[in-house]
């Protein structure tokens, strides 16, 4: 990997954590971590995307997939809201968290993907 | 210094070592191990900041570290579309994204007791 594709990608990255940290601070009326699940569903929608993008230059799924969609999306707070819920006794919650989590990743990743591949 | 900037910091700095340790660590196959412990050990670490911000109150450098380094450290979108960025197939992708869902929850958990007991013992002795 380049030096300008190094940098680009942590830039990338740290431009997505803010995008993902300023969805945090939108308020919400209801009490429950939706920005984390937004946020990772929107940059598994952009990793399925790039995928699909034929002859795509390897560098640009450096930057904006691993750079920006790595930032943008997040495991730790995925799994740290998990725990937080539980620990508030709201297990249901927990649960309904975690699977709308797995399946809007895959759902997003795989729509576009297929969106991707029709318009690429 | 401004909490957006804070975060913009750590995420550069998270993604930093994510994407230098990934480049660095050449992957066997299409499942990305690496990265599967990245997101498991990312998790562990937010688990224990965040139980110990819980008992010692809200620290400056939480932006840095939570959203910041750790938020940029792991990732989700790259193991979700690992089915259709690597051609690992759905049944291995939706695999390995619950297998590193479940531990890293799992590791969340540890990591925040056990930083709660340290900041209980702590708290017990001043």
């Amino acid at each position: 990997m380049s030096t300008a594709l190094f940098v680009g990608a942590v830039v990338g990255c740290g431009l997505g954590a803010v995008g993902r940290y300023l969805l945090g601070k939108i308020d919400y009326s209801m009490d429950f971590p939706w920005h984390t699940v937004i946020a990772n569903a929107v940059a598994a929608a952009l990793v399925g995307a790039l995928a699909a993008v034929d002859d795509l230059h390897p560098g640009w799924m450096i930057v904006l997939g691993a750079g920006l969609g790595g930032g943008l999306s997040t495991f730790s707070s995925l799994a740290v809201d998990a725990v937080v819920l539980w620990n508030e006794n709201r297990r249901r919650a927990a649960a309904v968290y975690l699977s709308i989590t797995f399946a809007l990743g895959l759902a997003c990743a795989a729509g576009a993907y297929a969106l991707a591949g029709v318009w690429g | 210094m401004p909490a957006v900037f804070l975060v913009f910091l750590g995420g550069m700095l998270g993604g930093a070592v994510r994407i230098g340790l990934d480049a660095a660590i050449p992957s066997a196959g299409a499942v990305p191990l690496d990265l599967v412990v990245i997101n498991v050990v990312g998790s562990a670490a937010l688990g224990a900041v965040t139980g110990w911000s819980m008992v010692e109150g809200r620290a400056w450098w939480l932006p840095l570290v939570g959203p910041g380094l750790l938020g940029g450290f792991t990732t989700f979108s790259s193991i979700a579309a690992l089915a259709w960025s690597a051609e690992a197939g759905l049944a291995v992708g939706a695999g390995v994204l619950a297998g590193t869902m479940a531990a890293s929850v799992f590791a969340a958990a540890v990591g925040w007791r056990w930083a709660v007991r340290r900041a209980d013992a702590r708290e017990a002795t001043r």
